[in-house]
């Protein structure tokens, strides 16, 4: 894999072809730096809360009825410029404010800018190659106050690789379960098709 | 009213409120303050008609505290309001748990300005409502064109205009005479906007409805509706621009560009808005798109079901709107000499 950077970077992204890697919008060329580029906080978002079940289930358990992941969660939208307070040890799921697409042959990491991390927010996410949607941003307060974030503010970057063979996200039946969403989405890791499986493993050794 | 007050103070205290509806709020609170002082001074059918209305008023506000109303679809029927009511209006929107929509006026500044002296409101407070199961499905809130037509027609009079010029025939016919004249000229004024879109919806959603006290049937509907868009005569369409004529209204023309998106959502990507008659006509280009995509006989849709190519198109168009939305609001902050 090769890190894509400088001319070589922006000439990507600036790109209206089919193989380029897709931003929108990108509000300031000045994002583009000569090893990532950043992105910014977008508008709509899912805060965890607390509920009468006292933990998320995600194990299968046949003829059982278990509460959605997604009812931990509770949906709030702000325009660009608006406040969102991040209070600790708090989860909230957001997205990029910007819609990315990458070429089956990219893939991504996406990082907290230092600015942020030095205030206690850790972003660490990576994005497979051929990804289509606004990119999940994971938010926590690991700090002892809480942050008020601007929407629309750089608050992460992001470096692409190239790789050398192309991969088909479109085809792995695993990797679309995310595809094209375009606000955050609660963890789908109930699905897993792994579960149903370990369920079957565990009574078999009963 | 002293309950309303406290609701209505306890909303002004929730940091959720656009600033319109916060100068709005702030008068509607100052108004209730004079009525509860002199309470014992107004008629009681006066107090009444002032309660009822405050009391909707705050239903419908409160609606407003939800932040998770679809902006999109909201900029881009204040959009196709301005064409038509040039007065400030303050815009609610609430998620109805029901499949109705609508877009009326609930105004309770104009009943407190009629009894009470020196009260004026700035704007006109309007309620838009739509189903929360579509909150993110701009290609079903094509309907709010619709009622937006409606709202437009009670507030320039043109059906009832049009009653005074061509009269029912009869006594009995009238009630439908005046309901299908209301929805073939709500129809043509979606249509202005959303060209084929509502012809495509009106067929989704009620494809064999037939004749009705209250409405034409949808084949009949949409037929006039094909006929304005081809520009083929029909003494429907033509009857309405002759009252919009006389009235002094805008015409009833195409308002919209419907742009190629086929590049962009092939290759899953938003489409980049040029200006507003696109940012209209992509619910035209959209509804055709997804009817194609719905057949899955090109990439990349093939393999994908049907209700995800419906998730995946209606978000590439709510994507597309808000990225629209948020050049704007950048390229005038940047014009206004805000440095980035």
């Amino acid at each position: 894999m090769q890190l894509i950077t400088g001319q070589l970077l922006k000439d990507s992204i600036l790109s209206d072809e089919d193989s380029s890697i897709f931003l929108d919008p990108l509000l300031n060329e000045e994002q583009i730096g000569s090893v990532t580029v950043d992105v910014r906080l977008g508008y709509d978002f899912l805060v965890s809360v607390v509920t009468r079940k006292p933990y998320i289930e995600l194990a299968t358990q046949s003829g059982a009825s278990r509460r959605g992941v997604s009812s931990y969660f509770q949906e709030t939208r702000r325009e660009v410029g608006d406040r969102f307070v991040l209070y600790p040890d708090q989860v909230v799921l957001t997205t990029t404010l910007e819609y990315l697409s990458l070429p089956p042959n990219v893939y991504a990491d996406v990082l907290s800018r230092s600015s942020y991390t030095r205030l206690g927010v850790h972003v660490n996410t990576m994005v497979q190659p051929g990804f289509k949607g606004c990119v999940p941003i994971e938010l926590y307060n690991h700090g002892n106050n809480a942050i008020e974030l601007v929407v629309g503010s750089r608050i992460c970057q992001m470096r692409f690789f190239k790789m050398a063979e192309d991969a088909n996200y479109m085809n792995d039946a695993n990797m679309r379960k995310y595809y094209g969403d375009v606000r955050p989405a609660a963890s789908r890791a109930d699905q897993d098709k792994d579960l149903p499986v370990l369920e079957s493993a565990r009574q078999s050794l009963d | 009213m002293h309950l309303l007050l406290d609701e209505l103070t306890a909303l002004s205290r929730t940091p959720y409120f656009s600033k319109s509806l916060e100068q709005y709020l702030d008068n509607l609170i100052q108004a209730v303050q004079h009525v509860t002082s002199r309470f014992d001074s107004f008629p009681s059918n006066v107090t009444d008609q002032i309660a009822q209305s405050v009391w909707l008023a705050t239903k419908y506000l409160q609606g407003g505290t939800s932040k998770t109303v679809p902006y999109e679809t909201v900029y881009a029927l204040r959009l196709a309001l301005k064409d038509w009511v040039v007065h400030p209006c303050a815009i609610t929107t609430a998620l109805r748990d029901d499949l109705d929509y609508h877009f009326w006026s609930i105004d309770p500044g104009k009943v407190l300005e009629k009894f009470i002296p020196g009260v004026a409101f700035d704007s006109e407070l309007i309620q838009i409502a739509l189903p929360k199961l579509y909150r993110h499905f701009p290609l079903y809130n094509v309907a709010l064109y619709h009622e937006l037509g409606h709202f437009v027609d009670n507030k320039c009079g043109v059906i009832s205009f049009s009653l005074i010029l061509r009269p029912p025939k009869t006594v009995q016919e009238s009630a439908i005479v005046e309901s299908h004249r209301k929805e073939h000229f709500s129809d043509l004024f979606a249509a202005c906007y959303t060209g084929n879109a509502i012809s495509l919806f009106l067929d989704s959603i009620a494809h064999d409805a037939p004749f009705s006290v209250t409405h034409p049937a949808t084949v009949a509907r949409t037929k006039v509706i094909e006929d304005f868009l081809s520009g083929t005569p029909n003494p429907i369409v033509d009857f309405y621009q002759d009252v919009l004529s006389k009235r002094g209204l805008p015409e009833l023309t195409r308002r919209y560009v419907s742009p190629s998106i086929n590049a962009s959502f092939d290759a899953i990507r938003t489409y980049p808005i040029a200006n507003d008659e696109e940012l209209h006509g992509l619910l035209d280009s959209g509804w055709n798109y997804l009817c194609q995509a719905y057949e899955q006989k090109n990439e990349p849709w093939s393999a994908v079901s049907k209700q995800e190519i419906m998730r995946i198109i209606n978000d590439l168009i709510e994507k597309s709107i808000r990225n629209r939305m948020i050049k704007l609001k950048w390229s005038d902050a940047i014009n206004n000499g805000t440095t980035a």
